[in-house]
């Protein structure tokens, strides 16, 4: 069954895998990429199911980049609002109601004395999603959707909550030419 | 002095001294609008900079109800996460004069699939992590100095390994 373009019968068989323990309770998402010396300054490199693509980002000008490319942060701002979307629908369609449209929002507002001065104050002050959703479910059956869906998204977790960041960095030499 | 590790320092400094100023907003809010797909991708969105706008798809793998034909979300985070920490390093790098002749980066979010789908209560992302391969005439010393004022200073690690308060509202639209 297909409700908001989600499928239905593979998420029920993925959670009946997970319960039975065939499939893994951890998926790792990994994504590697490099600092480039060009137009842009970063470029990453993701792969799916279905194909693979380059992602490029580039500081804005006054910060020091060349303004040619999106900038991190809007890659920050996309990626929590489209997990925060997907696990809507998801939950949406769960409960069998009918999304028929939904455009999202988002922001993330960072202070920047505090990234640029070491200032003492939170360097991200908040995060928000704005959805605008059209259907005929009533306004508490969204906010029970909205409520499901915070608590199943993982972007939404990962602003949420503090989690284990680990850093490290290793020296390479440099390629004998 | 522009050029050093690919990032316009004398930008940054007039940035800087604007800020302190208080000729430029102490605040940055970075925003995206976006909108659900009913077709062969699930959500898209475009981001304008300064010099264009690029449109980006996600679609869950098969598995999580999508069909797999773009990056998934979280893909998104991790790679806007290595991005915005590259970013950090390199021009924390520059600001000390220490040149980077390249910079490999990967990075993982692992996330609890049970806590996703309701099958049990727990941390639905349990770590996050990025690994930086670095090729400079800097000491180790130097290298492990800059990462520790990037950990502070990045805000994408920041919203990880930090409480951010997070809000979200439904509006209602008429079809």
């Amino acid at each position: 069954m297909k409700i908001n373009n989600v499928n239905l019968d593979k998420i029920a068989e993925t959670k009946e895998k997970l319960q039975q323990g065939i499939w893994p309770e951890h998926r790792i998402f990994e994504v590697s990429g490099e600092w480039l010396f060009d137009k842009v300054q970063f470029m990453g490199y993701v792969e799916y199911d279905n194909g693979s693509t380059f992602l490029i980002s580039d500081q804005i000008y006054a910060f020091g980049g060349n303004g040619n490319a999106p900038h991190p942060l809007q890659y920050v701002v996309f990626g929590i609002m489209a997990c925060y979307s997907m696990v809507f629908m998801a939950k949406a369609a769960g409960k069998g109601i009918v999304i028929r449209s939904l455009k999202t929002r988002g922001y993330i507002k960072v202070n920047v004395k505090a990234a640029l001065f070491g200032e003492d104050k939170p360097l991200v002050e908040k995060v928000g999603i704005v959805l605008e959703v059209d259907t005929d479910a009533s306004p508490e059956e969204l906010e029970e959707v909205k409520i499901l869906a915070i608590k199943g998204c993982p972007s939404a977790y990962f602003v949420m909550n503090p989690i284990e960041f680990e850093s490290k960095v290793v020296k390479t030499e440099s390629a004998i030419v | 002095m522009k050029g050093m590790n690919n990032v316009n320092l004398e930008n940054l400094l007039k940035t800087r001294e604007s800020v302190a100023n208080g000729e430029l907003p102490p605040y940055r809010m970075f925003e995206v609008e976006g909108e659900w797909m009913f077709g062969e991708t699930q959500f898209k969105s475009t981001l304008n900079f300064e010099n264009g706008s690029i449109t980006l798809f996600t679609d869950q793998p098969t598995p999580s109800g999508g069909k797999g034909n773009a990056p998934n979300p979280v893909q998104y985070c991790v790679f806007s996460m290595i991005a915005c920490y590259a970013t950090t390093f390199v021009t924390i790098a520059a600001m000390k004069g220490v040149e980077i002749k390249s910079l490999k980066v990967k990075g993982y979010s692992k996330v609890n699939m049970k806590a996703v789908l309701e099958i049990e209560e727990g941390p639905v992302v349990e770590e996050v992590g990025i690994t930086l391969e670095v090729t400079s005439s800097a000491s180790r010393e130097v290298l492990e100095e800059i990462k520790n004022l990037a950990d502070k200073k990045c805000p994408a690690a920041y919203t990880v390994s930090h409480a951010v308060p997070f809000k979200s509202y439904i509006t209602f639209t008429d079809g």
